[in-house]
């Protein structure tokens, strides 16, 4: 009995699934299936030769752009001598143009010194000069040529900026110093009333 | 580039192959109950055969190889729209207006709730229920195109059959 059923029910679906298979391949029988994938079929091996004259075309071009890189490597390296080498050189350079650190501590005992003979009442620029000018004497008291430019002899300690500004303003001094002693350039036209006045 | 440019007998086994639109279509319409769909699957499944023609090694074998490939390119297009594929009942009531004409509105019922039973058939059951009831394959083909036993095929039917009766029993008592 229940057999039974379950075949009618069975059969039931089954019709059902008919129906619905008939119905949708009437529509489907509409369109005629086989044009439709002749031209997609045709869109798509198409779109296939494209894809390959596509690569056809980058290839080439691809090869002759990697080539062209080769090419610049190999320039670049036989004809440019190499570059670290070189940028090594000119700090090399640098470094031995730098003050050490003893020609530092001399000059500031020197300047300590000529400090208690004059005095704290000057400026410090005033002050600076006559430091120097301190200096020089002492230089043609004692019949030395002037000292020559210190050279790396040790290792440079850590100076603080501090310490590095000190020092390049002691420097400066100097050098302008001396410009405007023996050599009358446009510096010295150039140089504020304040400093004249201390030189009067 | 042709079939035949790929293949010594290509040409020949794809003209074969389009033979069986109409029941590649069907499954189709089974997997996705869509009628759109059903047809845009049913090219994209030749497309995928023109394809790969070369990799039928035996022309005898073709035919299941075309459902398989049926079967993978409709369950690849349930995974991507399964949230467009979980429609509610006046949905689906919606989208089975193209097959009905005016006043069979009996008969459209009827195909909703077998839709929406078959909606509900886990995967494995539903796949075999397809083939079987909408490309009419025999179990051995069944078994062919799943790479499965026989024997599984034959009860993986039965109970996607049980199930869509029970379901359409219960739709039947809701009303």
């Amino acid at each position: 009995m229940r057999n039974k059923e379950q075949v009618e029910e069975l059969s039931e679906i089954q019709d059902l699934i008919r129906q619905e298979k008939e119905e949708a391949l009437q529509e489907y029988r509409s369109k005629d299936f086989r044009l439709k994938l002749q031209s997609t079929v045709r869109q798509d091996s198409h779109a296939q030769k494209t894809r390959f004259f596509r690569l056809t075309r980058l290839a080439p071009a691809a090869l002759v752009i990697l080539l062209m890189l080769i090419g610049g490597v190999v320039i670049v390296k036989r004809f440019v001598s190499h570059p670290a080498a070189k940028g090594q050189n000119i700090f090399e350079a640098l470094l031995k143009g730098l003050p050490t650190t003893k020609s530092f501590r001399e000059t500031e005992d020197i300047t300590k010194k000529q400090e208690t003979q004059i005095g704290s009442s000057s400026s410090l620029l005033g002050g600076e000069i006559v430091k120097v000018l301190g200096e020089v004497q002492r230089e043609k008291a004692s019949g030395a040529a002037v000292l020559p430019p210190p050279f790396v002899d040790k290792e440079i300690p850590h100076l603080t900026l501090k310490q590095m500004m000190e020092a390049l303003l002691k420097e400066k001094i100097i050098h302008r110093f001396f410009n405007l002693t023996f050599d009358k350039n446009k510096e010295v036209s150039a140089w504020p009333e304040r400093f004249s006045l201390f030189l009067a | 580039m042709t079939a035949n440019d790929r293949h010594p007998g290509g040409q020949n086994i794809f003209e074969e192959l389009m033979s069986f639109h109409e029941q590649i279509f069907v499954v189709c319409l089974g997997f996705s109950k869509n009628l759109q769909d059903a047809e845009e699957l049913t090219q994209d499944v030749f497309l995928k055969a023109y394809e790969n023609i070369d990799s039928v090694k035996d022309p005898s074998l073709a035919r299941q190889w075309l459902f398989r490939i049926a079967r993978n390119t409709c369950l690849d297009h349930g995974k991507r729209n399964r949230q467009a594929r979980f429609v509610s009942l006046t949905e689906a009531g919606e989208s089975a207006e193209w097959r009905s004409p005016e006043g069979e509105s009996i008969q459209r019922d009827e195909l909703r709730i077998l839709k929406e039973a078959m909606e509900h058939l886990p995967g494995k059951l539903r796949e075999v229920f397809v083939l079987r009831h909408y490309g009419e394959l025999s179990y051995a083909e069944i078994a062919s195109v799943l790479k499965t036993k026989i024997g599984t095929v034959m009860s993986r039917l039965n109970r996607a059959r049980q199930r869509v009766m029970a379901r359409i029993r219960e739709a039947r008592d809701e009303k």
